[in-house]
């Protein structure tokens, strides 16, 4: 049996607000799962809910085989973070790092082994002995990491832990919150609202919208196939690239322009779904535009191609040419391109 | 030709605490200025000095080839943009647009009043909303129509304070593509400040990164990502964060002290002579067998896939395309590709 498991879980406020609408999801022990979506897709209540600080209003959750309906937050034996606080500035990093621990009445042999070794997997061993005002941004937000992840409960719950730090600084904390995960193994549910975040964490990204869940899947997957035209929009950046059309007879048309042959899809209105790195430039290639933005971006380039009806987005080699103003046309990777049928907004082929 | 905006040894301190220690900064007629920073570098305060909201302790603040020190913000005629929206909720979009053009000392003709906000509107598409009051938009729309204000000024300058950073990741990325794309169709100059190197590289025409209160480095996106001065600019620029590695000449090669050979180094090196070496992950190819590296941990980035190496004792990171055979605990051969490697030497030759 899985360490957690939500059945049919809701959630409806007094107000009529129906933030999560039946969610079954079951989460293995050690497993990194994420909950991922836009503000208002009932992330952070499911969350919450887990945590037993909301009641859920139908459903069950199980935590280690026990219901947990009627139990408080204390009674769950769950330890959560729901973000990373500020340091005591007149305490020195160690202490600072063992506080949690000496709350829960750790002995002292026992605090410092774990001090020391939490102190280690995020690179701060140097620093024990320094007042928080002496360290830099981001050892600061390593300390508090630390902090937050010296105690091992059965299940770390965290929401947006990374929300206040800028770009730079997400980036390595990603890396020192999931070694430390891997290494303590304990199970984590972590709520973001940042793909690019989910896709590094997890072992599985759950998707979220509208208090449903769109997609379950290991980040690869949901990635490469998107379950929904939500989940190919919402995850990836730029995201898919979602061109409408008409599937007549295994051949897919947009405004009277044949643009794929053999389509597996039942004829009627048809999405085709493309990542950026799927499109690329082709004399020969079917869809058409002016060249908005061509944008340099580090490891590749990202051009915007304006086709009648859609942007697309494609991604070009560093060193290719630029595009920029020029009248071009695109091709793409057949084998890659993901089919969506427009009404239920679910993926076909 | 004389630059439009020409900043000389601007230095601005709060109490004991140097925001700017002498800055240096040339912004073009038409040029798109990034400035990229992280948080608390100055970014903003240098914004401010440029506008005339705050007075600089020391240095010189030329306009158009004028001394502008003792002019008032509204002399500079500077349009400024903030990160929350700053628009009056009660009036209409239109009204919103056409207030700053109702100034007392403008005197405009009601017909310019309505062809310029007419204008605006059509640039950022929002000529739908136009009857519609403030506080009924969304944060993106908000957002247009702040920009939609200073537009309509028709100002010499615009200074732009992370107008993208409180609109989520979608809307973020599609306003982007948008202003890149008008600011290039209008030819104005803009001054545009951010923590987000990606925001950064893509938009800029070139890129001056600001730390310790001084430009560390200023040229074209592609200059500041493949050749950085020195690793802090490096590490600025760039996701996933680039490789730096403490580094000698030992028979040809730049070695680190644990023995792993990174680099061929040029011949005329002596031996023994120390550096830092930059390498970004998408310039580490990595073939399977024995070649002294172990793969720590696979981390999925969607298009691409993010390999943690330990080379002898080093921690190296690898981009490589989704979907490779690397898994974590495999043996690999990292290979750098020398030409694109930066070296930092500690002393001159």
């Amino acid at each position: 049996m899985s360490f957690l498991s939500l059945e049919r879980v809701e959630k409806r406020y007094p107000d009529g607000t129906h933030a999560v609408r039946g969610i079954d999801l079951s989460i293995e022990r050690g497993e990194f799962v994420v909950l991922l979506g836009p503000s208002g897709c009932g992330k952070t209540t499911t969350l919450r809910m887990i945590a037993g600080l909301e009641r859920h209003s139908a459903g069950t959750i199980h935590i280690d085989g026990r219901d947990v309906s009627g139990l408080a937050p204390s009674q769950r034996d769950i330890g959560f973070v729901f973000q990373f606080y500020a340091l005591y500035p007149h305490l020195s990093v160690r202490e600072n790092v063992a506080f949690p621990l000496m709350c829960a009445a750790v002995a002292k042999a026992d605090r410092e082994r774990r001090v020391r070794e939490v102190a280690a997997s995020v690179g701060i061993e140097a620093l024990l002995e320094r007042k928080p005002r002496e360290l830099s941004g981001g050892d600061q937000q390593r300390v508090s990491l630390a902090r937050a992840m010296v105690r091992e409960p059965a299940a770390w719950l965290m929401d947006e832990p990374l929300g206040t730090l800028d770009a730079g600084q997400r980036a390595g904390m990603v890396e020192f919150l999931r070694a430390r995960q891997r290494e303590a193994g304990v199970t984590t549910v972590y709520v973001t609202h940042d793909q690019e975040e989910a896709l590094r964490l997890a072992d599985r990204v759950v998707v979220m919208d509208q208090g449903r869940i769109e997609q379950c899947g290991p980040p690869a997957r949901v990635y490469a196939e998107p379950a929904t035209l939500f989940v190919a929009r919402f995850v990836g950046s730029p995201g898919m690239n979602l061109v409408a059309g008409d599937c007549a007879g295994g051949r897919f048309m947009v405004a009277g322009a044949r643009i794929a042959d053999d389509v597996r899809a039942p004829d009627g209105p048809l999405v085709l779904g493309l990542r950026p790195e799927h499109v690329r430039v082709d004399p020969r290639g079917v869809l058409r535009g002016r060249c908005r933005l061509d944008a340099f971006h580090g490891a590749c380039r990202y051009a915007w191609v304006d086709t009648p009806g859609t942007r697309i987005a494609l991604r070009v080699s560093a060193a290719a040419p630029a595009l920029a103003a020029a009248e071009v046309a695109l091709g793409f990777d057949a084998a890659h391109a993901c089919w969506f049928d427009p009404a239920s907004g679910r993926r076909v082929a | 030709m004389k630059p439009l905006l020409a900043i000389r040894g601007l230095a601005k301190s709060y109490g004991a605490v140097a925001a700017l220690r002498g800055v240096d900064l040339d912004v073009g007629e038409r040029e798109f200025l990034v400035v990229l920073g992280a948080t608390g570098s100055g970014k903003t305060t240098l914004l401010r000095s440029i506008a005339g909201l705050l007075a600089p302790d020391a240095g010189t603040i030329e306009l158009g080839g004028r001394a502008a020190n003792a002019l008032s913000p509204a002399e500079r005629d500077i349009a400024y943009v903030f990160q929350n929206f700053s628009l009056y909720p009660s009036m209409t979009v239109r009204e919103n647009l056409a207030f700053p053009l109702r100034a007392p000392g403008r005197r405009l003709e009601p017909a310019v009043v309505d062809e310029r906000v007419a204008r605006a509107a059509g640039l950022l598409r929002i000529e739908r909303l136009l009857e519609r009051p403030a506080r009924r938009l969304s944060g993106g729309e908000m957002q247009r129509v702040a920009i939609g204000r200073a537009i309509v000024r028709e100002p010499r300058l615009f200074l732009m304070d992370e107008p993208l950073s409180n609109l989520d990741a979608k809307l973020r990325e599609e306003l982007r593509v948008e202003l890149a794309g008008l600011a290039r169709e209008l030819g104005a100059p803009v001054v545009w400040v951010t923590h987000d190197h990606a925001e950064a590289l893509s938009l800029a025409d070139r890129v001056a990164v600001l730390g310790d209160g001084r430009i560390l480095q200023s040229g074209t996106p592609r200059e500041v990502y493949e050749r950085p001065a020195d690793a802090r600019v490096g590490r600025l620029v760039g996701f996933p964060p680039i490789n730096v590695l403490a580094v000698a000449a030992r028979d040809g090669w730049w070695s680190t002290d644990s023995g792993a050979r990174i680099a061929p180094c040029a011949p005329d090196v002596p031996g023994g002579a120390r550096a830092e070496l930059g390498v970004r992950p998408e310039h580490v190819a990595l073939t399977g067998g024995d070649g002294g590296a172990r793969v720590k941990a696979v981390e999925a980035l969607g298009p691409a896939a993010l390999v943690v190496l330990d080379w002898c004792g080093s921690e190296v990171r690898a981009l490589v395309e989704a979907g490779g055979p690397q898994r974590a605990g495999d043996s690999v051969a990292p290979r750098v590709d020398a030409a694109l490697a930066c070296v930092w030497r500690n002393q001159p030759l």
